[in-house]
């Protein structure tokens, strides 16, 4: 029986947020108020754990918006199944962060 | 928080970043420093405090980023490789402080057996001198009239004597400093009187050099001034000292203003050197 990784409440957050919709540090930071020296290295550890995943924005989209390219962070399958246990552990997250899907819902 | 506003601009945002990239393990910190300044250019308030939070990003980078080629560089996660490491530095750290001027002096016992009570005595206000300060004549004068302060009182003067090749110091020194300082000295090494009817030290090694027959000397002292109460010797180079012993009526004012023997390196320069000079 694969043991699934307990997450803090803040990692929880961070992860909600990305599944949310919040792709990039910055926006995580908006989202949840956390300061830019909790949310990066709470996005390397959720990386590290296989819970997300990085991919750099193609350089032809950021060149049409004369900008440097974004790093986005996608939750990967383990990264749903965590956070859906995450879920019952913190009821209220999905209320704070509510993702699209359950908007639509 | 409140941040200056010379703090709050472009260069310095670019400057912590750059010095945070220092801290990120070398082969992520291209992408760290692009991910960075990517993010930057939306942040529209708090920039400064923004990047600050970079050095808490690096600094989790750098832990949890072990990097095999350090492993192998120092190789400290052996016990035994660690102990053998601080000994090498101890080793060298001991290696440094005895090339250091003074160090090795304070570093060893002293060769005095009661260096506590010993102080230097310097003129007015010369109290950290390292030339001589106190002349023959402010001895004497001092020898008569501190007997009563000082259990005993003597005399040190090294003079450097250049013999062709080689450099040598004569030290003259009134003939109770090595009772004074409680040094055992053979007869073999106490010296020689200065007599004005013979030569000095500093003669017989020049004329030595000049003949090369060891054991020639000949000619007279020229210095007047020398007594029979001084003795001179081979000794290494040195500030002329002049040392006192405080006896148990020693004012306090006094003693406030001598200079305790143990914080000065010179002493240990009194030592004879085992190739000494016989009299002739």
């Amino acid at each position: 029986v694969a043991l699934e990784p307990k997450l803090s409440h803040t990692a929880a957050i961070i992860l909600q947020a990305v599944h949310a919709g919040h792709v990039y540090g910055f926006s995580v930071m908006e989202m949840t108020g956390l300061p830019s020296g909790t949310v990066y290295p709470a996005l390397r550890r959720l990386e590290r754990d296989s819970l997300i995943r990085s991919h750099w924005e193609s350089q032809s989209i950021a060149g049409a918006g004369q900008r440097p390219p974004r790093k986005y962070y996608k939750l990967t399958r383990s990264g749903k199944v965590t956070l859906e246990a995450s879920h019952k552990r913190y009821p209220l997250l999905v209320r704070l962060i509510p993702a699209p899907e359950a908007e639509n819902a | 928080m409140t941040i200056p506003r010379w703090l709050d601009s472009a260069p310095v945002h670019l400057a912590i970043l750059r010095a945070a990239e220092l801290l990120v393990p070398g082969s992520r910190r291209v992408d760290w420093f692009a991910e960075w300044r990517a993010e930057l250019l939306y942040v529209k308030q708090s920039r400064t405090i923004f990047c600050l939070g970079a050095f808490w990003d690096a600094l989790w980078l750098r832990r949890n980023s072990p990097s095999p080629n350090a492993r192998r560089t120092f190789g400290l996660e052996s016990p035994f490789r660690c102990v053998l490491f601080l000994a090498a530095l101890a080793l060298l750290s001991l290696f440094f402080a005895f090339r250091l001027p003074f160090a090795r002096d304070m570093l060893l016992p002293s060769p005095y057996r009661d260096p506590a009570n010993l102080v230097m005595i310097s003129a007015d206000g010369q109290f950290r001198a390292q030339i001589p300060t106190v002349s023959i004549a402010q001895y004497r004068s001092l020898a008569n009239r501190m007997q009563s302060v000082f259990t005993g009182l003597a005399f040190y003067l090294p003079t450097q004597t250049r013999v062709q090749t080689a450099g040598f110091s004569v030290a003259l020194a009134s003939r109770n400093l090595f009772d004074l300082l409680q040094i055992p000295v053979t007869s073999h090494d106490a010296g020689r009187i200065v007599d004005p009817e013979q030569p000095s030290l500093a003669q017989v090694l020049q004329r030595r050099s000049r003949t090369g027959r060891p054991g020639d000397s000949s000619g007279r002292a020229t210095d007047p001034g020398r007594r029979s109460d001084f003795s001179e010797f081979l000794a290494p180079p040195g500030p002329g000292r002049c040392v006192a012993a405080p006896g148990p009526a020693t004012p306090h004012s006094t003693a406030t203003r001598l200079q305790r023997i143990r914080a000065r390196p010179s002493p240990r320069s009194l030592q004879l050197p085992t190739g000494h000079l016989r009299a002739q």
